[in-house]
């Protein structure tokens, strides 16, 4: 019997402005990490889709990602007003760990902007038990301080809910940084540093 | 002393009187023998015999009040506009069991009906069905709650208690023309959904969870990992509905089908057929998958724009709810007590998203819908207002079922018989006692005693 399921499709958000594509390895990683931990059906590929674009429906969750100033076109804005809306989950993640944390600050205001405002997700969210248990909350990255440029590791991940439901997940913890490397140099860690990836998908697919 | 002529004359003048007292007698004797006689032997069928037109409940009672006071009244016929209400029906029901031959014609309304049941589901909804052959509004006791086209039904999305009425919409001033009595007394309980981590569980839940339903869940995530939110063991006790996603499920089957058979609602997924028990239980077979429509996920059908494994071979006990193209795309049959709904639609998740401006509400209303036509909810004791109160849900047929076929009117009872006056019996009464009293004078004036 032919299975009809549907399977999970990493998609990356391309947007006008910044450099969308800053972390072009994270997409392959995250897909080998859910198929190693999990039994959830996942494309073998990632796909990029613009934010813009009529396609951004297609895919419930969309990783954006980046150092530069971000400006969303109004088309942006309007589709991922409508994304939120119909119940998209969009991961944010601060690919900045320059001085004055230029993506950061044009990031948030754009997102509560179209969306809503941001708020700290406590440390005891389901997010972090969804899959592994992460007891201080979002794991930290060897890239973070001064990612907002204020020379801080901040202890939460920031999001937008909506019933109750995370819309739009905000890290600052540089995990573009973190998770952009060839996949088979996994073998080599002794702690996966993308474990923190899976619970974010299964939340995302389960919540 | 009297004259020679008073003394012959006297004699004659008393005679006179004493025969026009004995004639008064007899006329009185006469008067109360025709009264007697009125009184102990029964009038002929249909000697007497109304005929009435009346157009409204009310005109019809005040003609019943006169008939029900003449004894003399032993057949009647009345002209209607419209079917009586209960009471006045039940009033022609009791004069046709006093002896009388009741016998009525009407322009009649087309038949109509009037129903309501609770709907098993998290909101207080009552689905309404009427036949009518023009559009009526709907009330309830406090006020207009919606309207029903010509022959339609409704699923009014609100809490209706107590008695819910139709009257003409085009006349805002007629009395009801049928009613019926609603309530909610339905006890709902949680929904399950069981499926691998994955959009359309996900979606299924966000659904359902919108619509007001507390679901549990169960999403597989790797072999022997899972998200589970509240009770995952089907239970009638705490379950309305188990929505089974895919074959992850298969740890709960036998337990989903004892659930089942038991008064449980199940709601299978395309999936979900690849394991044995659930096919047992399934509306038909699991077709061969169709392509979703390009670009219709937009459009005003938008389940087209999905793709679809049709319900193949439907069993001859499952009834076909949605189809598309002449592919069955939801069917639904009863297992034991309970009742299984197999959906052909794959990722209806691609709906919510993707499709138009209502979308979200529109596929929330479907999920919830579904599950609603399959939830277990036992009925639960509530107050029911004025449970004596007579209601009409079906005018029409009751007013024949009381009365009989209508028939024409009798055209020679068209003015109401002499004989049987009710005036007569007073007038007899009158004679008697007039010529008894004038007898007594006459005799009391001339010295006899």
């Amino acid at each position: 019997m032919v299975s009809v399921q549907s399977t999970f499709v990493f998609a990356t958000a391309q947007y006008q402005s910044g450099d969308w594509d800053s972390a072009p390895l994270v997409p392959a990683n995250i897909i080998d990490t859910i198929a190693q931990y999990t039994s959830i059906p996942v494309a073998p590929t990632g796909v990029i889709v613009p934010l813009g674009s009529e396609r951004l429906l297609e895919f419930p969750f969309v990783f954006l990602t980046g150092h530069l100033p971000v400006r969303f076109t109004d088309e942006e804005r309007r589709m991922l007003r409508r994304f939120v809306e119909r119940g998209g989950f969009l991961f944010v993640d601060d690919h900045n760990h320059d001085i004055d944390g230029a993506f950061h600050k044009t990031a948030v205001e754009e997102i509560e902007r179209t969306v809503g405002p941001l708020r700290p997700l406590p440390n005891d969210h389901a997010l972090y038990r969804a899959f592994f248990v992460f007891e201080d909350g979002p794991p930290t990255t060897s890239h973070e301080l001064n990612g907002w440029g204020d020379n801080l590791v901040h202890e939460h991940l920031l999001a937008v809910t909506s019933g109750g439901r995370i819309s739009v997940l905000y890290s600052n913890k540089d995990y573009s940084s973190e998770w952009n490397f060839h996949p088979r140099t996994k073998r080599m860690l002794s702690v996966d540093p993308t474990r923190f990836a899976v619970n974010v998908i299964v939340h995302a697919l389960t919540r | 002393m009297p004259s020679p002529a008073d003394v012959v004359a006297r004699p004659r003048v008393n005679a006179a009187r004493r025969a026009l007292e004995l004639a008064l007698r007899l006329l009185a004797i006469v008067a109360l023998a025709i009264a007697l006689w009125r009184e102990l032997v029964p009038a002929e069928p249909g000697a007497v015999t109304r005929v009435a037109t009346a157009g409204d409940s009310t005109s019809v009672r005040a003609v019943l009040g006169t008939w029900s006071a003449d004894p003399d009244v032993s057949a009647a016929h009345l002209s209607l506009r419209d079917a009586p209400d209960a009471i006045t029906r039940d009033w022609l029901r009791a004069l046709r069991g006093a002896g009388a031959q009741v016998g009525w014609d009407a322009p009649l309304p087309a038949p109509a009906a009037i129903t309501a049941e609770p709907l098993p589901d998290v909101l207080p909804r009552v689905r309404i069905a009427a036949t009518t052959a023009s559009p009526v509004m709907l009330a309830d006791g406090v006020g207009v709650v919606d309207s029903l086209p010509a022959g339609g039904g409704a699923v009014i999305g609100a809490s209706v208690e107590g008695v819910v009425s139709a009257r003409p919409a085009a006349d805002s001033v007629r009395a009801p023309v049928m009613a019926t009595r609603v309530h909610d007394s339905l006890l709902v309980r949680r929904v399950l959904v069981l499926g691998m981590a994955g959009w359309e569980a996900r979606f299924i839940v966000a659904a359902l969870e919108e619509a007001g339903w507390l679901v549990d869940a169960r999403l597989a995530v790797a072999p022997d990992v899972a998200v589970v939110q509240g009770s995952v063991r089907p239970d009638t006790a705490r379950h309305a509905a188990v929505v089974v996603v895919d074959s992850s499920a298969a740890p709960h089957a036998t337990a989903i089908a004892r659930y089942v058979r038991m008064g449980g609602g199940l709601v299978l997924l395309p999936e979900a057929l690849t394991l044995a028990p659930f096919r047992a239980l399934a509306a038909g077979a699991r077709g061969s998958a169709l392509r979703a429509e390009p670009g219709r996920l937009a459009s005003e059908e938008p389940r087209h724009g999905l793709a679809l494994v049709p319900v193949a071979s439907p069993r001859p006990d499952a009834r076909v709810l949605e189809a598309r193209d002449g592919a069955v795309a939801v069917a639904a049959r009863r297992v034991g007590a309970g009742r299984v709904v197999q959906v052909g639609y794959v990722d209806s998740w691609r709906w919510r998203l993707a499709g138009r401006d209502d979308a979200v509400a529109a596929h929330r209303a479907w999920w919830s819908a579904l599950v609603s036509g399959v939830a277990y909810a036992p009925a639960r004791a509530i107050y029911v207002p004025d449970p004596w109160r007579p209601l009409d849900d079906a005018p029409a047929a009751r007013l024949i079922a009381a009365l009989g076929t209508p028939s024409p009117a009798p055209a020679s009872a068209a003015a109401p018989a002499v004989p049987g006056h009710p005036g007569v019996r007073w007038l007899l009464f009158a004679i008697a006692v007039g010529a008894l009293l004038a007898e007594w004078a006459s005799r009391r004036l001339r010295g006899a005693p």
